[in-house]
Formats: structure tokens, C-alpha cells, sequence
């Protein structure tokens, strides 16, 4: 029987080129397996093997996005493989980023297969797992023997097209799909040993995460808007010209603190936006339709609300992760405070 | 409260004159049961067959599936209140029929689920695919309404049950287990360090095909209240419910509660199971918050550190288990709660009509929703007809070789929300 | 404690259910939806807008949608403030609905009349099991 032919896709680092000195290096491809390809190798018992490897730097891919991910496909698209497989990337951020990335590309491009492997905690998992199988790992490079096998079996499943199992039995991330299966136990008995764990204050795992609203019940109105202060927070992105904090136009990392005073109006070419993954265009032109700055210095001025803020605080909410919002609100909610804030408006794209 | 349960292991059920248990074979006359069953003047026709595991035998539309018991000591006999005086059970001793049911078979409505497939792909759906079923297959007289008709078909599938069970009541069990219920004075002074657990248990009560008896009351009748576990191994409640078949819970279902019965595993080891409360799912909006404060307040006053809670059906049930687990670990009381999903053929929607992050601790029965592709087999019981109209199913389920494409929530019992089953998802 | 006269002029029942429509008709407003189940839930929605509160649940009965043709809802009479537990309920009803009736693949018309009586039958007597609870308790 012929081989499924697979192709691998690893950074510089496995792909022994070197370290954070050569994450600029561009997409580069070689015949067979390469570093954690040849282990990956091993799992597939003759069924399948690795015809070529992908090596890119993790700086290279993660500020060339779009011309890095199609010059890749092409580099796979001539292989014609079966599947694609990326990483694992443990819990190295932007070599997440990129296998996530990179595989989405492959699995829209070519129609075939795609998987690869990270920690729970690598935002590759947020941003890609919902579409594609990440198959879970440990933190750290030190998790490669126990990933390899994983992956390996999961591999074989998608090349035989074979169905996959629930998230829990093959090991990826849940993409929030429900896949029945039967568990070892009965449920009454898995209810029982839950409650025992909750009871003792021992971790346990819910079989149903509950839709994740994160409900905050709201303030109590405001009985006289007269004198209130009034602040704005976006995760629309907007910034001064030239984005002088580099707030990174998705998975942003930091957030930027503005100030408004005297400012009437936020003016083309003194304000703009730093989001990607939409149409900047009308927030480039008038960035108060983001920020409304003019419509409240009108209310000021009118004497509806007591004043407008002198600091806004803007982020970028593209792919950005729910644990770097949460702790930016906490932040800007202390300076809020601070500035005696009694309201805020929360804008968004 | 002490139940003693004696078990006998029933191999296979045959028909025979003389009625009688042996070797493990039950043998049992079909005329004599059939008689008593037309008794009720509301029943025209009655029969009985035997279905066997491993037999290319299709049970169709079931109503309710019993496990034939006898009292055979302590007050009260079986199904108090519905198919006996009303007394009160759960000590003393019964005997169990294991390895077999009663299953009652009869079109009420036109669009009833409720499927068991002996052999083949869907045995692995229904738990009662793997028993010896005695299926009783019966039709209205004329002129009989369908509240009439579900009351005779109920009663004639306990008093079937109650008859068979009477043969063994004078022979010796295989085995025997013990089942004690202390008050609650006792239990905590004899178990002082663990932690109490109870089990709140939500009944099905909304009319029509979708009721539950507590000792003959319609359970929508009741506030939430107290009872001994071991009164429900004694039929002291009572499915009335037909609607759905993957998450209604069968008369078997109550006298075999597996929350029950895997609390007491735990009683005394990790936990002081302290006892149990039972509360309804009414579709009148007032009656929900009211039933799930008083169940809250219950929970409450018997001091507890953890609880089970136990759903029955999808939808708007899924209000009153939120509404029971909130309010219940508002007071301080940890849940654990059981359910099943309706996320969808793709298994991409929403699960629940109801959410809430303190439900944080959950079971799943399965999606309900997933569609399976089931090659048809040699025999029907009842009619297959009905797959068509019944609820998972829907026209063209029934393909012109026999196989059925339908929802697994045709299966009896497929997605039980006492955790009876061992399917999951995630 | 509402008398039973002031009770039945105190509820509205939406329905597409004409057994429903027939028996409620002497006791109770009734806005009968010659249509689906779906325009029985917006029919609400609207009313639940103008200040009517919800009686009954929305998904009440195990029949679920997409599995039946009829829905019948209870409210009350009166109009007060809008109320969000009844938005919040007949909203994922809705949502819920929609979908479940779009991948039912069940057709109405395929249904036999005998059928049809069997589906107004159910929702009128889970409908009824809520009356009981009208007549003797306090409304809400």
C-alpha cells in the first residue's frame, strides 16, 4: 500500500537553524523529516511519512502573515500530501500563532487535512482551535514524547479519513463541537466522584462548559448625569497618529492610555486606528465614530454630563486573548477609579 | 428506613402454561396475564412477546419499561397508590426480577418515540436492549379517550409486572443487598466528618404523556419534598411520561435509580448520603420558582455540603435545573447536575435552553440530536410506522429497505439524565 | 389571592392550536396565529414588549420544536413594566426554535389529521396543567 504522504511545517529553532537570532528566517523547504519530523516518523509505523519540511522563523512568519502563509501553501501545494502538520509549538506564543495560522491556510487553500499541538495557554489556541484539531501538549519541549503519539494517531485517523472521536479520546482542544462517546463509567458514577472532587476542593473537569457569558451585573444609574465624569474605553483600536505605543494590530499585548483634553475633535491625520482584520477606512477618516469625542464635547458643552474624561483607553480586540483583556480592564479600571470616573462608554469595531 | 433487595437472575422468559422460575428461565402464561390486562374494560386487545438481546427484534412506540418486583415483607406492596393501597414502602424486603423488564407497547397519539433494538447497531442506545423483555402489546376500546387510554396502558404494564413477580415470592434469592435510610439525627452522629450529600431529583410533570405519580399524586400536584431513597426501589414513583424517549425516565429508571445506588456505594467511604428530595418540572412559571425555593430551602435545612441534581427532559426543564442549581449554591451547597444536550445534529448549538456559571459541575447523557443510520431488522413489535412521526424521527426517516435515519432521542433511555448510561460528549 | 372571575380576565393566551383556540375562547383573551410556531413565539415577544408577562414557559411540554406543529403561551393580562426574565426566556426560545425547527426536517403537512388532533391534544392538556395553577394560587 502506498504511503500517506504528509508535509511538516516546524521554526527555526526545530528546524535547528538557530534561536531568536534567526526568527527572521524566511520559509525554507527540505525533502524528509527534520528534527521532531523524524519522531513523528516513528509514530506512523510505515503508514505514512514525511515527503518535505517547512522551516520559518517565528518572527519572519508572524510579521509577514499573508505573503508567508501563501508562499508556504505553494511550497505544500507541490507536494500534493494528504495532510499537513505543524509544531507542536508547546507554549511558544508566536510559533503558535504560526501553526495555527498556517495550517488554517493549508486546510482553506488545498482541502486537505491539518493538525498540530500546543499548550493550553498558547494564544494559537484561542485564536485557531475552534477551526482547526490542536491536539494538547505540555508546556514545554520536555512534552515532545508524549505529544509525538497524540499526533501521530490523530494523523493516521484524518488520512484514513476515519471518524474522529470526542475531543476527550483523541486529545485535541474542544472547537466547541459536541461529539458523543461513551466513558468508562455511567454518568450517575461520574456525577458522584465529580461532587466528592468539588466538595474537597480538588479540581475536577464540568463534561459541559457552560456558554461563557461572563455576565457582569450592572452599576446602579446614575441619578444625575449633570455631574458625571465620563470616560471612554475601546477595543477599537484607536490611537494617535503613528501609533506611538505600537499596540500590535491583533493579539495585542498592551493597551494605551490617551489623553482627550481640549480636543474637540478627533481630526484625520492627528487620530487613527491600529486594528486589523476590518476596514479601517471610515475610523481612519473620523475616528470619533469609534471614539465619540465630538458628540460628547457637545453634551459637555450643553450641560448634559458633568465632563468628558481626559484619558481614554484603547486596545486592539482583534484575536486578542480573553486573559490579556481581563487584565487590561483590571488596570484601566484602577486608573478609572483613580481619576474619580463615575461612567464609562465601552466602544468597539 | 431498611430495605433488604433479593435478587433473582432471569436468563430468558418462554411462554408456558404452567407459570414458574427455573434454572433462570422465567416461564410465563400468556392467557392468564392477557386476561388480567382486559380486565380493564378500556383495553380492547392484549398480547404478549418475548424479546431476547441478540434477537432481530425492533420495539415499537414504548410507553414504559417495569422491572417486576414483589414485597414480600414490610408494609405496603409495590406501586403504592397506583397499583396497590397506598402504604408506605421502602422496608422490609423485596425481590427483584434482574435481567428482565416488562415493556408496554401501545399507540396513545400518533407521533410517540420510544424505540428498542434488540441486535444491531442501535442495541447500543437503549440499556434495555440488553434485557429479556416481556413486551405487552395492547389497544383501546372504542370511544376511549387518550388520558383514559395512557391510565390503562400504565396500570396494566405495573399490574403485568406485579403478577410475574409473584412467582418467586416463596423461593430464595441469588443474592441480597442491604439498603438503610437513617434519619438524620443518626447519620450525622454516625458520620460525623463526612460530607452531607443529598440527591434532588426533578420529575417530569406537564400533563398529557409528560407526568409523574409520587404514591398515585401527580407529582405536578406536590411541593418538593423529602422521601427515602429506598421507597423509590419500592414504586413509589411512577413514570407517566412518554415524551422523549432518550431522557424520560422509565418506571425501571425510578426502581433502579443509579444516583441512588451510587451514593449509597459512597455512603460512609466519601460521603454521608444524607437522603433525597424530590421536586417537579410544572409549566407554569410561578409554580418553577416556587417548587425550586422550596427545594433550595429543603436543601438548606438539612444542613448540606454537596447535592446531586438529576434533570428529566430538554427545554423548559432545562429552567428549572438552572433555577434548582443557582439557588441552591446561593445557600452555600456545591452541585453536581445531571442532563443531556440538544446541540444539534452538527453538534454546533447551544446545548441547553438555560445557562448559568454556577453550574460549573456537569454531566452529560449525550447529544440527543446526533442522527445514526440503523439497517433494518427481521421483526417489529408494534409498528415501524411510527418512526416517521415520532419525535427525532421525521418523514423519510424510514427508508424503503427498512432502515431508519433518525436521531438517537428515539432510543428508550439513550441520553438518561440520572446517568444511568455510560455515553457522554464533549 | 385572584378570585377565578378575575383571574380568566387576566390572561391572554396566544396559540396556534385551534383546540386551544376553541376551549379557551369563552374564559380568556385569545390571539389565535393561523400560522407556525415560530409566529406563536413572536407573537409574544411582541405582547411581552408592550408590558404582558410570561405565565407558562415558552418550550413547556417535552414535545420540543421542530417536532410539532402547535405552541400555546400563557400571559398575563395585565400590563405592567416590561419584564426581562419573560424577554430573556422567549428570546432563547426563539433563538432555540429557529433552529431546531430548521434542521428538524418536519413537515406539517405531511401530518394525517388524526395526527394533527393527537399534537393539539398534548399542547392543549400541557396548556391545561397550567390552569390549575391559574385558578388556585396567586398569579405570578
Amino acid at each position: 500500500m502506498e504511503k500517506f504522504k504528509v508535509v511538516h511545517y516546524i521554526n527555526q529553532f526545530f528546524g535547528q537553524i538557530g534561536g531568536e537570532e534567526m526568527a527572521t528566517h524566511p520559509p525554507e523547504k527540505r525533502s524528509g523529516p527534520v528534527g521532531p519530523g523524524l519522531g513523528l516518523t516513528a509514530q506512523f509505523k510505515g503508514e505514512a511519512e514525511i515527503v518535505a519540511t517547512i522551516i520559518c522563523g517565528d518572527g519572519y512568519y508572524n510579521e509577514n502573515m499573508d505573503s508567508a502563509a501563501a508562499a508556504i501553501v505553494e511550497m505544500v501545494r507541490e507536494e500534493q500530501p494528504d495532510v499537513f502538520v505543524a509544531g507542536p509549538a508547546f507554549n511558544a506564543g508566536r510559533y503558535g500563532v504560526a501553526c495555527g495560522a498556517i495550517c488554517k491556510a493549508v486546510k482553506d487553500a488545498l482541502q486537505i487535512p491539518v493538525l498540530t499541538g500546543m499548550y493550553e495557554e498558547n494564544p494559537g489556541v484561542d485564536m485557531y482551535g475552534k477551526e482547526i484539531y490542536i491536539v494538547s501538549t505540555r508546556d514545554s519541549a520536555a512534552g515532545m514524547r508524549s505529544a509525538l503519539p497524540v499526533i501521530g494517531k490523530l494523523l493516521l485517523k484524518l488520512a484514513r479519513g476515519e471518524r474522529i472521536g470526542a475531543s476527550v479520546e483523541e486529545g485535541y482542544f474542544s472547537q466547541g463541537i459536541r461529539v458523543n462517546f461513551f466513558e468508562e463509567k455511567r454518568g450517575s458514577t461520574r456525577a458522584v466522584e465529580m461532587l466528592v472532587k468539588k466538595l474537597a476542593d480538588e479540581p475536577f473537569v464540568t463534561e459541559y462548559p457552560m456558554p461563557s457569558f461572563d455576565r457582569v451585573d450592572p452599576m446602579p444609574a446614575i441619578k444625575d448625569l449633570s455631574t458625571a465624569n465620563i470616560a471612554i474605553v475601546t477595543s477599537g483600536g484607536i490611537v494617535p497618529h503613528g501609533n506611538p505605543d505600537r499596540i500590535e494590530s491583533s493579539s495585542a499585548s498592551k493597551y494605551g492610555e490617551y489623553s482627550i483634553e481640549g480636543v474637540a475633535d478627533l481630526v484625520v491625520g492627528e487620530w487613527e486606528t491600529a486594528h486589523g482584520g476590518y476596514d479601517p477606512t471610515a475610523a481612519n477618516h473620523d475616528a470619533d465614530c469609534v471614539v465619540p469625542v465630538d458628540v460628547l464635547r457637545d453634551m459637555e458643552q450643553e450641560g448634559i454630563i458633568g465632563k468628558l474624561n481626559p484619558y481614554f483607553y484603547s486596545t486592539v480586540g482583534n484575536g486578542t486573548a480573553v486573559a490579556s483583556s481581563k487584565q487590561f480592564a483590571a488596570e484601566m479600571a484602577q486608573k478609572l477609579i483613580e481619576q474619580n470616573v463615575s461612567a464609562v462608554i465601552l466602544t468597539s469595531t | 428506613m431498611k430495605l433488604v433487595l433479593g435478587y433473582f437472575s432471569i436468563e430468558d422468559i418462554q411462554f408456558a402454561e404452567e407459570p414458574r422460575l427455573e434454572d433462570g428461565v422465567l416461564f410465563v402464561d400468556e392467557a392468564a396475564l392477557s386476561a388480567e390486562v382486559l380486565a380493564d374494560e378500556r383495553l380492547r386487545a392484549a398480547h404478549f412477546e418475548i424479546a431476547r438481546p441478540g434477537e432481530s427484534v425492533r420495539i415499537i412506540p414504548v410507553k414504559d419499561v417495569i422491572q417486576p418486583r414483589v414485597k414480600v415483607e414490610g408494609g405496603g406492596e409495590m406501586f403504592p397508590g397506583m397499583a396497590s393501597n397506598v402504604d408506605v414502602v421502602g422496608s422490609g424486603t423485596t425481590y427483584v426480577l434482574e435481567g428482565m423488564s416488562v415493556v408496554t407497547v401501545g399507540p396513545i397519539v400518533g407521533f410517540q418515540e420510544g424505540v428498542i433494538d434488540m441486535s444491531g447497531p442501535g442495541e447500543v442506545y437503549s440499556p434495555f436492549s440488553q434485557l429479556n423483555n416481556l413486551v405487552l402489546v395492547v389497544e383501546p376500546a372504542e370511544g376511549v379517550t387518550p388520558q383514559e387510554y395512557e391510565q390503562a396502558v400504565r396500570l396494566a404494564g405495573l399490574k403485568t409486572a406485579m403478577n410475574v413477580a409473584e412467582l418467586v415470592r416463596e423461593l430464595t434469592p441469588e443474592r441480597i443487598e442491604e439498603f438503610e435510610h437513617l434519619n438524620i439525627v443518626e447519620s450525622s452522629r454516625k458520620y460525623p466528618d463526612l460530607p452531607r450529600v443529598a440527591y434532588v431529583q426533578m420529575l417530569q410533570s406537564q400533563g398529557l404523556l409528560h407526568d409523574t405519580y409520587v404514591y398515585g399524586v401527580d407529582a405536578k400536584r406536590i411541593l418538593p419534598t423529602l422521601i427515602s431513597p429506598t421507597e423509590t426501589m419500592d414504586g413509589a414513583i411512577v413514570s407517566g411520561n412518554c415524551v422523549s424517549a432518550c431522557d424520560k425516565n422509565t418506571t425501571y429508571h425510578h426502581l433502579n435509580n443509579p444516583v441512588i445506588a451510587d451514593l449509597y456505594k459512597a455512603h460512609g467511604e466519601t460521603l454521608n448520603f444524607v437522603g433525597m428530595v424530590i421536586t417537579n418540572e410544572n409549566v407554569y412559571l410561578a409554580d418553577k420558582i416556587r417548587s425550586s425555593n422550596h427545594t433550595a430551602e429543603l436543601c438548606s435545612y438539612l444542613g448540606l455540603d454537596g447535592v446531586i441534581i438529576s434533570q428529566e427532559g430538554f427545554g423548559n426543564p432545562d429552567t428549572d435545573l438552572i433555577m434548582n442549581c443557582t439557588k441552591i449554591e446561593d445557600k452555600g451547597i456545591k452541585t453536581v447536575i445531571i442532563t443531556d444536550e440538544y446541540a444539534g445534529r452538527d453538534g454546533k448549538s447551544q446545548s441547553l435552553a438555560d445557562a448559568s456559571p454556577k453550574a460549573n459541575a456537569v454531566v452529560t447523557g449525550g447529544n440527543a440530536n446526533m442522527l445514526v443510520e440503523i439497517p433494518p431488522l427481521d421483526k417489529v413489535i408494534g409498528s415501524s410506522g411510527y418512526i416517521n412521526v415520532i419525535a427525532g424521527g421525521s418523514a423519510g426517516s424510514l427508508k424503503a429497505d427498512g432502515a431508519i435515519e433518525a436521531e438517537i432521542q428515539v432510543y428508550t433511555g439513550a441520553t438518561n439524565e440520572l446517568g444511568f448510561n455510560k455515553m457522554s460528549a464533549r | 389571592m385572584a378570585t377565578e372571575a378575575n383571574t380568566a380576565s387576566s390572561v391572554i393566551v396566544v396559540t396556534n392550536n385551534e383546540l386551544v383556540h376553541e376551549a379557551f375562547s369563552i374564559c380568556c383573551q385569545v390571539f389565535f396565529i393561523a400560522d407556525g410556531y415560530l409566529e406563536v413565539l413572536l407573537k409574544t415577544r411582541d405582547l411581552i414588549h408592550k408590558g404582558h408577562c410570561l405565565l407558562t414557559h415558552p418550550l413547556a411540554g417535552s414535545v420540543k420544536p421542530g417536532e410539532t406543529p402547535y405552541r400555546t403561551i400563557l400571559l398575563t393580562g395585565e400590563r405592567e413594566e416590561l419584564e426581562m426574565m419573560s424577554l430573556q426566556l422567549i428570546e432563547d426560545a426563539i433563538v432555540i426554535s429557529r433552529r431546531m425547527i430548521e434542521q428538524g426536517r418536519f413537515d406539517c403537512r405531511m401530518l394525517s389529521d388524526q395526527h394533527k388532533k393527537d399534537f393539539q391534544l398534548i399542547d392543549y392538556t400541557v396548556v391545561e396543567s397550567a390552569c390549575a395553577s391559574v385558578k388556585t394560587g396567586t398569579i405570578r
